[in-house]
């Protein structure tokens, strides 16, 4: 039976993370991974089983949505949009993984940054 | 063969990337094309919202795309909308592909922005790269170089967007050629590196610059290991990262750091086009001919 962050995953991106059989490509080739504490199919693994914690992974904001997992997923599952799936289950509750008013050296980045950053981290 | 297209510039290349816009333009002019900037463009929105329901996210770039066919119309352009920015040009395809294979997300989007006219769907987004492949042509540019960059080794940067999602992509995402072969067209040699297709960290610079920081690192040992003289790339976001990255690790990088340009300003150089080019620019291009 899929479970209920399974279902919700579903209904936000249209992957049915049933599909994954866990052969750890995505977490192989995720640019990010050094930096996460789930890779990718961990996250996936999670999702299946309905653990809600994997909701405060860092990882799903790690993933910079490159798609390298997506064009390399075996089972054509979009990764990406799974990782998407759920920060927007967090954005959506205005859960904000950071204050664009407390970013150091603000004035340097550029605004391609800024505008990205605002849109993918804040809600 | 003249041509005029639609350009769509985007905030970046009007603000810390001016010297892009500049070389581009110069490059096209070479060839005959004339860019019609989009009347009232806004912000692409830069990143795209991948939920099937996010309707928002969409409304910025399908904007730009309805002003972009409105400009053509009244410029009498061909519907060819040209982008420069890595990441307009996957926003700008994303909203267009969006709104021809889900009707009823476009049926949303249409009342969202019932203040604008119908979009039809006839223009085609292409980026630099793709523009310079497929209407100008490589052995086009080969004829006109009056000045082939030899003895230089440059490592194209992809990054991410332009590769990625297939459905949208300007070559093949594991594979790409499409930069070297531009690269190869105006004398330059082509260094082969296992990090050209991947991410170099993008927004994540505004949340943890660490953490970028060292993704950069890795891409330019693996470029240098391999031989390379400088990076290029056509995203304003990969080449600030690329830059501020080498800076911070250049302990770790032993004091190399690869010069990046943006692939205009190197086809601008070889065109004989330095009027085009701002004076930093046309500095490193030189002191890199000379092997300095």
């Amino acid at each position: 039976m899929a479970s209920r962050l399974a279902e919700k995953i579903f209904e936000l991106t249209g992957q049915d993370v049933y599909l994954c059989y866990l052969c750890g490509k995505c977490g192989a080739g995720c640019p990010m991974a050094s930096h996460m504490d789930l890779l990718p199919y961990q996250v996936i693994h999670l999702i299946q089983l309905g653990d809600e914690n994997v909701l405060n992974a860092e990882s799903i904001w790690y993933c910079a949505t490159c798609f390298t997992c997506s064009v390399r997923c075996p089972r054509n599952l979009d990764v990406a949009r799974i990782m998407e799936g759920l920060r927007v289950i967090r954005l959506r509750k205005r859960l904000d993984t950071i204050d664009l008013r407390k970013v150091k050296d603000i004035e340097t980045l550029p605004p391609i940054a800024l505008v990205a950053a605002g849109r993918k981290f804040t809600g | 063969m003249y041509v005029r297209i639609i350009y769509y510039p985007g905030c970046t290349v009007k603000s810390t990337a001016m010297g892009y816009e500049k070389a581009t333009k110069a490059v096209l002019e070479e060839f005959d094309i004339e860019l019609i900037e989009v009347a009232n463009w806004t912000c692409c929105g830069v990143v795209y919202n991948l939920a099937i329901d996010s309707v928002v996210f969409t409304v910025a770039p399908l904007r730009n795309l309805i002003r972009a066919q409105e400009t053509a119309k009244i410029r009498e352009a061909e519907n060819i909308l040209l982008t420069i920015c890595s990441m307009c040009n996957h926003t700008l395809r994303q909203a267009d592909r969006r709104y021809r294979i889900d009707p009823d997300g476009a049926d949303r989007l249409r009342r969202y922005l019932d203040d604008e006219a119908e979009y039809e769907g006839k223009l085609r987004v292409m980026h630099l790269l793709e523009l310079l492949r497929d209407v100008v042509g490589y052995e086009n540019i080969r004829r006109k170089v009056k000045k082939p960059l030899k003895n230089v080794k440059a490592a194209a940067f992809y990054g991410c967007l332009l590769l990625r999602p297939r459905e949208v992509a300007v070559d093949d995402p594991e594979d790409p050629t499409i930069m070297e072969d531009i690269m190869l067209s105006i004398g330059i040699e082509p260094v082969d590196y296992p990090d050209r297709n991947e991410c170099c960290g993008s927004y994540g610079i505004v949340r943890d610059p660490e953490s970028m920081w060292e993704r950069v690192r890795e891409i330019a040992e693996s470029a240098i290991r391999m031989g390379a003289d400088m990076f290029v790339t056509t995203c304003p976001l990969c080449k600030f990262n690329l830059e501020e990255g080498q800076m911070k690790k250049s302990r770790e990088l032993k004091g190399k750091i690869l010069p990046v340009f943006y692939i205009s300003e190197l086809l601008a150089f070889s065109l004989g086009r330095m009027d085009s080019l701002d004076r930093e620019v046309l500095e490193k291009i030189e002191n890199l001919l000379r092997g300095d």
